[in-house]
């Protein structure tokens, strides 16, 4: 695979185009199962309506209890999978592009990241105001 | 229910005095300007996302939805839902680029996205505008709870709740506040859920109480024992059997009279005196004019009291309260439309909550700002189970709430029910303990995010940019007071609002202005300035146009619209503001390219790109 310098377009419209596709698929699953709701509710009202489990009717188990499950699924699956392309993000870009530890972006105000994702370090001057 | 409730009040005065005591722990640990702001970015995702889920848990979810459903039945089960759902927008499209871009508030994201500071200042707007929305019905809440509990007057528990959690937020800022809100979500945890699961082993399980209010043979329970209720102004009785109430004082009121489809047949104007019996017959609606106490006789059924399959059943009074019964079109969309349109204020909403997205600041990257709010999904959906089961249960366990319209109070009065009085005391004071943790944690959120807006966006960034951090946080603590102050006023001035008329004019403000903003603003970078701003502008005064226009038909100072359909689009205006403000943004956009900033490549990749590439620059430098 050829690496994508960390400011080329192709490299920006890739991390996009791959975060959005993966956001908006399980957008739109989680857009049918709410939207589908209220279509059943009024064309199947014998079917939402039955009985179902422990005395609720179908449609109320589904939005009192059953969903709720669901969207932890969706968020889990989609955490899982976006931060599977961070990952991946790394060995698609030139690494002579990236900006190093000792060499501030002119973008950037205070010192970059650490590479390896921790917590900023302190900046000089919030390190100065701790020390008061 | 005479005197004060001494176990409540004790309760209530543990949960006050914990809230200062945590706040003031944390001032000894809250040392920097950014500790102040944002907790020092250090809060690790646990503590953080129950901060969040903790501040998110209001006077609304806590007693608002049970109180409604008790009241309509299925519908309200939306708000429980769409309440957590909002949280999965959110996290798709917000919560990480947000994140990365290192905007400490929307203000920042919008002069930052824009290189405009004029962005800036109508964002500022927004969030000023939608943080005293959201902080009046907190002050209600407060007002109205101690009012029961302690039989206190109204003003006393706004100035109550109001001033606490002012001083808390002057001496702890953020990170004295993360420390509280985070504990106040495991207390409303607790409060929600362990007295239930007690009640539930008393009175039956959750599926029992709603086949039970549900089931056909369920109607209005008969009022054995003549009992004197308070209405509150423009408080409504409609009446389920033919009865006789007697109002204490002399009253004005509106009775509607229906017929059996529901169809208004006569509408009059009339004047109660006190001490004067009243025959009214089943299906009369009346509205008082002002607060006023009622005897309502025994041998009539309770007022108020929905029909048993309307209330089991999806579509029920709540979202066809604007059906024209002569219109069958009417019939069948009218609800429908109106259940989409809620469904969108409160997904799209809970993305343009001002003092819920300022947190994702205090995640130390877009990584772990996701792993947070997959946190907050799960808290969320935990909590959300069971304010239904509160409300149905309160159908069955403690209906006379209905004769007066108090079932927003369910949550405290419920436990009450129990046969051992002191068990009663001990469950309705843990409730009582949860609302307090309520009002307390969400109107603190807001309170930092509508300060910071003075102290950060418009003192630090627009009066004086050179200004030291020391006299930020100077401008931070008196902004602080003066909102505070300001929201307490604000709070004794809506006693006779509706909560949730409050609330969803928040909900519906941030999803016709915020949402729209930040979802576009992180994904299409054609968006410019004047894009921008014509959407915020366009989808925020439709909303806040059409909520006035309803609250002025409400007053009685505009006739209400015949149709159904129009009414619905009025009160519940997200399903075509929020597509408007999208509209205009794209539209007003392409029209205007030249605006697109020179480094908008730039602001993507900050946006876009992992942390772990070194592109990452915060706002607050000190």
């Amino acid at each position: 695979m050829t690496k994508m310098g960390l400011h080329s377009e192709e490299f920006l419209h890739a991390i996009m185009q791959k975060q959005l596709r993966l956001s908006a698929g399980i957008a739109s699953v989680f857009i049918i199962i709410i939207a589908v709701v209220p279509i059943l509710n009024l064309f199947l009202p014998d079917v939402m309506n039955a009985q179902f489990a422990f005395g609720l009717t179908l449609t109320w188990f589904v939005l009192g209890l059953a969903i709720f499950p669901v969207l932890i699924a969706l968020a889990m699956v989609y955490v899982r999978q976006s931060n599977a392309f961070e990952d991946e993000v790394f060995s698609m870009v030139d690494a002579s592009t990236l900006p190093s530890a000792d060499v501030v972006a002119p973008d950037a105000i205070p010192a970059p990241a650490t590479a390896t994702g921790e917590a900023p370090t302190p900046t000089s001057s919030e390190a100065a105001q701790a020390a008061h | 229910m005479a005197g004060v409730d001494t176990i409540p009040l004790m309760f209530v005065v543990g949960i006050v005095l914990a809230t200062i005591g945590l706040g003031i722990y944390a001032t000894r640990l809250s040392r920097t300007a950014s500790d102040f702001y944002v907790a020092g970015r250090g809060v690790n995702a646990l503590w953080n996302s129950s901060a969040i889920s903790g501040e998110y848990l209001s006077a609304a979810s806590f007693m608002g939805i049970a109180g409604m459903l008790m009241k309509f039945g299925y519908d309200v089960l939306w708000y429980a839902v769409g309440y957590a759902a909002g949280y999965v927008f959110l996290l798709l499209f917000i919560a990480g680029p947000l994140r990365r871009f290192g905007a400490y508030t929307i203000p920042d994201f919008a002069e930052g996205r824009f290189d405009s500071s004029g962005m800036r200042k109508l964002a500022v707007i927004f969030a000023l505008s939608i943080s005293f929305f959201y902080m009046m019905p907190q002050m209600k809440g407060a007002g109205i709870t101690l009012a029961q509990l302690l039989k206190t007057p109204y003003w006393v528990g706004v100035f109550v709740v109001g001033t606490v959690i002012t001083l808390n937020v002057i001496l702890g800022g953020m990170k004295g506040i993360t420390f509280t809100q985070a504990f106040q979500y495991w207390v409303k945890m607790f409060a929600i859920s362990i007295p239930i699961f007690v009640l539930m082993t008393v009175f039956g399980h959750y599926g029992t109480q709603v086949s039970t209010g549900g089931s056909p043979e369920s109607v209005a329970p008969p009022i054995t024992e003549t009992a004197t209720y308070k209405f509150p102004q423009a408080g409504t009785l409609k009446m389920t059997s033919d009865g006789t109430i007697v109002p204490e004082t002399d009253v004005k009121a509106k009775v509607n009279t229906y017929d059996a489809e529901g169809i208004v047949v006569k509408k009059e104007k009339v004047a109660y005196t006190g001490g004067a019996p009243v025959n009214l017959t089943k299906g009369q609606l009346v509205t008082f004019a002002t607060p006023v106490k009622v005897q309502l006789n025994a041998g009539m059924t309770m007022p108020n009291y929905t029909k048993s399959e309307k209330w089991l059943h999806p579509f029920g009074p709540f979202t066809s309260k604007y059906v024209n019964p002569a219109d069958p079109v009417s019939v069948k969309w009218v609800p429908l439309l109106y259940t989409y349109s809620l469904i969108i204020a409160l997904l799209c909403g809970t993305a343009g909550l001002p003092h819920i997205l300022v947190r994702f600041y205090t995640n130390p990257d877009g990584r772990s700002a996701k792993r947070t709010t997959l946190l907050v999904i799960g808290m969320l959906s935990l909590f959300y189970i069971f304010p239904a089961m509160w409300g149905s249960m309160g159908r069955n366990v403690i209906p006379s709430l209905y004769a007066n319209g108090g079932t927003d109070l369910v949550t405290i009065l419920l436990p009450t029910k129990l046969s051992s009085p002191l068990w009663g005391q001990i469950f309705s004071g843990i409730t009582s303990a949860g609302a307090f943790a309520a009002f307390m944690t969400t109107f603190s959120g807001l309170l930092v995010s509508a300060s910071s807006a003075f102290a950060h966006d418009i003192y630090g960034r627009i009066l004086r940019p050179e200004a030291s951090p020391e006299s930020r946080l100077k401008a931070f603590k008196v902004a602080a007071a003066g909102v505070g102050l300001a929201a307490m006023s604000l709070g004794l001035l809506v006693q006779n609002f509706d909560i949730n008329m409050l609330v969803g004019w928040a909900f519906a403000i941030g999803a016709s202005t915020y949402f729209p903003l930040l979802l576009m603003g992180a994904w299409w970078r054609r968006l410019t300035k004047s894009g921008a701003v014509a959407g915020m502008l366009g989808g925020g005064l439709a909303a806040i146009g059409s909520v006035l226009f309803t609250m002025a038909v409400d007053k009685g100072w505009i006739a209400q619209p015949a149709s159904g359909f129009l009414n619905t689009l009025l009160v519940q205006p997200a399903i075509w503001t929020v597509p408007l403000a999208l509209g205009l943004m794209v539209f007003v956009s392409l029209a205007t390219q030249n605006q697109v900033p020179a480094d908008i490549r730039l602001k993507m990749l900050k946006l876009h790109a992992p942390e772990s590439l070194g592109l990452k620059a915060d706002y607050i430098t000190d």
